[in-house]
């Protein structure tokens, strides 16, 4: 093949060539001196030619913009279509629902509101506040999720769920009478059991006189839907009071302190829906109303520890079918909490001891506070600080302030403002 | 132009910069003058592409691409600088011709007028082609990655604007000569 040359592409090289500035201006390599020595240089990845060589983009120089542009949009569609697809089928690491865990947030009561703050005391803030009083912040067990109550100290209250920003709140449960302790989440946090005062069920005899404030007299467990799906539901035997039911390391079991109105307070045992009521004849004294107002599980679920209402505190061993095996006296105290590693039990008086009726009488560390998920700190409120105790070294970090809560100052009152830890993934 | 300078400027090296463009500031500007026909205006465009050369330069995958690189960014500039100048122009109402008057004062000749008409009916993007490919020098594959287009595009570009281009000189041939004018 051959073209026809008229020699317009030499004629048109010689007159460009003519007529090309032979050099730049006079000034103008100075001033792009001036203005780079004011420029800074871009990352490489934040430059196209970085990831699109020009010599590629070239070869789609020609597709129409729209076309690119439409492409793009695809792409991108595409790419945020699989990001979601691959979170929604790869949720977020939780922990197990028993034993150590990672530490998350600390929730606490100051003012009568709920805070959260992390356990360097980094992002304190508020998480859940209203006109009433809320307190006795408990986790879920997978962390995701916080329960409190709302409502006078000494009166009906609801019983509300949020999520761990503090959104999505929703009131799960009202009670008729003064929630007593404890809110207990199930082994897969749909549910949460948790005990209040009826006042109808308050005797008239010694030693509640039906006083419906007085320590356990008249109080049922509940279990209630934790997504607010559904109404409470009492539990267990609608005859026996009952308080502090707390959910053994299966997922299945759940002691609790019960007893009739005029004292032979007891240990019992039931099923999550409160079934299979047995009393747990361990042998331990204790008439005090306020008798097994404190309990917890080993980690592995072999022994329970509580308090006998007259300064002492159990331990109680069960055999794998539950039956108990034996109880032994460990040593002065009440409210013990076993260690989520095991092996320690901290009380409310305070000491840590070993779990062990070798010699627990020996104090291992004092520090009255609540165990970490990791099972290497304790976090107490004291004296208008919130302070972290490092079980290894022993060292004391105060990590916040907390504003007092008048309703929430007695001795009992206090456990409710008490701090309370995420559990998050190790 | 050196690698060795390339890999200095790309490090952050303002001097290593600074030699690479006095190496090519003459012919850039040069080529963007070509392109543009307005001494301002191929000023304006040589410096932004010196500018986005140093923003960009940590970016670079190849050093010894930088010139070809650099002649990219020149056009993008002088594509930019080009629009700018249609916008005023729409904005006021009128249309000025290129500058052919300052490019070549003292034009002698017909032909050298015809030719010098032919190339300035043409756009920004037709006159970038022409300048990459018959002052520069360029192969086609270069001229196609300095102009961002497929080789294939430049060269279907290229005959067709050779073609307006002997149209447009067939037709000044054709037409008569004022009286007293050039023979």
């Amino acid at each position: 093949m051959t073209s026809f040359d008229d020699g317009l592409e030499r004629r048109l090289t010689a007159r460009l060539d003519e007529r090309a500035a032979p050099r730049a201006p006079d000034g103008l390599s100075e001033v792009i001196t001036e203005r780079i020595d004011a420029t800074r240089q871009r990352p490489a990845w934040a430059t196209l030619e970085r990831w699109i060589p020009m010599e590629t983009r070239a070869q789609f120089g020609a597709v129409p913009r729209a076309v690119i542009l439409f492409a793009t949009l695809v792409l991108l569609t595409l790419v945020v279509a699989t990001a979601i697809a691959i979170g929604a089928s790869n949720p977020p690491k939780l922990p197990p629902p028993f034993g150590a865990a990672g530490n998350g947030l600390i929730a606490f009561v100051s003012d009568g509101d709920i805070h959260v703050v992390a356990p360097d005391g980094s992002d304190p803030r508020p998480i859940a506040s209203g006109a009433e009083l809320e307190y006795l912040p408990t986790w879920s067990r997978d962390g995701t999720r916080l329960a409190f109550w709302s409502g006078p100290e000494a009166g009906p209250a609801d019983l509300v769920v949020v999520d761990a920003a503090g959104e999505n709140r929703v009131t799960v449960a009202t009670t008729t009478g003064r929630p007593f302790s404890t809110i207990e989440w199930s082994a897969d946090d749909t549910e949460i059991m948790y005990d209040a005062v009826v006042p109808e069920l308050v005797p008239d005899a010694y030693p509640c006189n039906g006083d419906d404030d007085a320590v356990a007299c008249g109080s049922r467990l509940f279990v209630t839907a934790a997504d607010g799906s559904g109404p409470a539901r009492q539990v267990g035997d609608p005859e026996l009071n009952a308080r502090v039911p707390v959910l053994s390391p299966d997922g299945h079991t759940v002691v609790f302190g019960g007893g009739g109105a005029a004292g032979g307070e007891a240990l019992y045992l039931m099923e999550w829906d409160g079934s299979d009521v047995k009393r747990l004849d361990a042998g331990i004294g204790g008439d005090q109303v306020w008798a097994f107002s404190g309990q917890s599980w080993s980690p592995n679920g072999d022994r329970i520890v509580t308090h006998d209402g007259m300064g002492q505190v159990w331990a109680a061993e069960l055999d794998e079918n539950g039956a108990l095996v034996k109880a032994e006296r460990l040593r002065f105290g009440y409210f013990p909490v076993y260690s989520p590693a095991g092996g320690e039990i901290n009380d409310g008086d305070g000491a840590i001891f070993a779990d062990s009726v070798s010699d627990p009488a020996v104090e291992l560390a004092r520090f009255r506070g609540r165990w970490s998920p990791d099972a290497m700190q304790l976090v107490r409120i004291e004296s208008g600080n919130l302070e972290v105790y490092d079980r290894d070294t022993g060292d004391i970090s105060v990590i916040g302030t907390v504003e007092p809560t008048p309703d929430l100052t007695g001795y009992f009152t206090s456990e409710r403002a008490f701090p309370t830890w995420q559990r998050v993934a190790q | 132009m050196r690698p060795d300078l390339v890999e200095r400027a790309m490090g952050g090296d303002r001097d290593a910069f600074a030699q690479l463009q006095r190496r090519s500031i003459d012919r850039l500007y040069a080529t963007a003058r070509l392109i543009l026909g307005d001494g301002d205006l191929a000023q304006d465009a040589t410096q932004e592409a010196f500018i986005a050369a140093w923003r960009g330069l940590r970016g670079l995958r190849d050093p010894a691409r930088f010139e070809a690189w650099l002649r990219r960014l020149l056009v993008s500039a002088c594509y930019r600088e080009a629009r700018k100048r249609s916008r005023r122009l729409r904005a006021e109402g009128q249309v000025r011709p290129i500058d052919t008057e300052s490019a070549d004062p003292a034009r002698a000749t017909a032909d050298r007028d015809e030719l010098d008409s032919a190339f300035e009916a043409l756009d920004p993007e037709d006159r970038a082609l022409i300048v990459l490919h018959f002052y520069l020098g360029l192969p086609m594959h270069e001229t196609a990655v300095a102009l961002g287009l497929p080789v294939g595009t430049v060269k279907s570009r290229l005959h067709r604007t050779k073609q307006r281009m002997r149209a447009t000189l067939e037709a000044d041939a054709r037409r008569p000569l004022p009286e007293g004018g050039a023979p």
